[in-house]
């Protein structure tokens, strides 16, 4: 679940990413509508807001599908294993910070 | 060389309810310089057969075609397409379509409509039926020396599809050399071309009605809602809102 923000939403909006349209769509004012984006390829998409009587507002190349993988999966309850994060972002070119 | 003139919108002063006519074929003659290959000949006419023309402001005809020609002369078909010409008001739900062909004919003769995209088709007499879903309508008032009107009922649905009317369904899809993407299909062929019916001026309109929507506001919840009346207070109408997104959370990037 996300939220979009911004402005202009209005009852009965639809979201779709990439043109899959998003489920659970729930409009709660006309800055914010929460949704469940659609299954879809690492990468950057297009967020598309269609409301009710058919104007769009979007946002091109923001949101972006990533996966997130741990090496080794599983290890000594002892610990000492070095773990692997690796982030695949379908070549989106995102440049990541660790905060610690 | 025809002179044209744009006629009132209907709709215009009828709030919640709205009719306006997208386009018509009413030309008195053959030589109008918008429909080009509209050139068929009705014998007898002095009106020198049918024409296109626009009745809507701004409601344009992108392209017609006329084909086939019979003994004594006759409207044999046109193939035409309308440009969506903002006319019915953004997001309004078109509740029904009427079909309305203008015509003077010499004898009785019985004509029945066919809806678009398969495409809208005319025939007289009940004879010459090309399918589709058909709508009668009478012929009567046509007889004489007097210019009558032949309308259908009122189509709640698209007789093509049997399911409620799409701005699309009434437009062309800009496929236009393709008849059936948003085409319509003007069918003539009296049952005795040759002598006892005769078509010597044909129009055609396509009047859409429906209910318009507006925007609503509700100051208090910050709730945009679009609807055929406003709900009442706080909701005040208001302008349609711009969309604009502004980022996501959790942030993706």
């Amino acid at each position: 679940m996300i939220t979009i923000h911004g402005s202009g939403f209005g009852d009965g909006a639809t979201v779709t990413f990439d043109g899959l349209p998003a489920t659970d769509v729930v409009v709660h004012d006309q800055t914010r509508i929460t949704c469940t984006p659609p299954a879809h390829a690492d990468g950057f998409v297009t967020v598309v807001v269609t409301n009710p009587d058919g104007t769009t507002g979007e946002l091109a190349d923001t949101f972006v599908y990533t996966t997130l993988s741990v090496t080794p999966a599983v290890g000594p309850i002892a610990g000492g294993t070095t773990l692997t994060l690796t982030i695949s972002d379908g070549g989106a070119g995102i440049t990541w910070f660790q905060n610690y | 060389m025809a002179t044209y003139t744009l006629l009132p919108l209907p709709w215009a002063g009828a709030p919640a309810i709205f009719a306006t006519t997208l386009a018509a074929l009413c030309s008195p003659n053959a030589s109008d310089p918008d429909i080009g290959t509209i050139s068929t000949i009705v014998a007898s006419n002095p009106d020198g057969g049918v024409g296109l023309r626009q009745i809507g402001e701004g409601s344009t005809i992108l392209q017609a075609i006329t084909s086939g020609s019979g003994p004594g002369g006759y409207v044999p078909n046109i193939t035409f397409y309308l440009q969506d010409d903002g006319s019915i008001p953004s997001g309004a739900t078109i509740t029904s379509v009427t079909v309305r062909v203008r015509v003077k004919a010499s004898a009785a003769a019985n004509l029945d409509f066919l809806g678009p995209h398969q495409p809208f088709q005319l025939f007289s007499h009940g004879s010459y039926s090309l399918g589709g879903t058909s709508v009668a309508a009478s012929a009567a008032s046509a007889i004489g020396s007097t210019y009558s009107f032949i309308e259908t009922d009122p189509l709640t649905v698209n007789p093509a599809t049997g399911t409620p009317w799409l701005r699309a369904d009434l437009f062309s899809d800009g496929n236009v050399d393709a008849v059936g993407n948003g085409a319509w299909f003007l069918y003539i062929l009296p049952t005795n071309f040759n002598n006892s019916v005769e078509f010597d001026y044909a129009a055609l309109e396509v009047i859409a009605g429906g209910t318009p929507m507006q925007w609503c506001y509700n100051p208090t919840s910050n709730h945009y809602v679009f609807a055929a009346e406003c709900p009442g207070p706080p909701f005040i109408s208001v302008a349609p809102p711009t969309i604009a997104i502004t980022g996501f959370s959790p942030r993706s990037t």
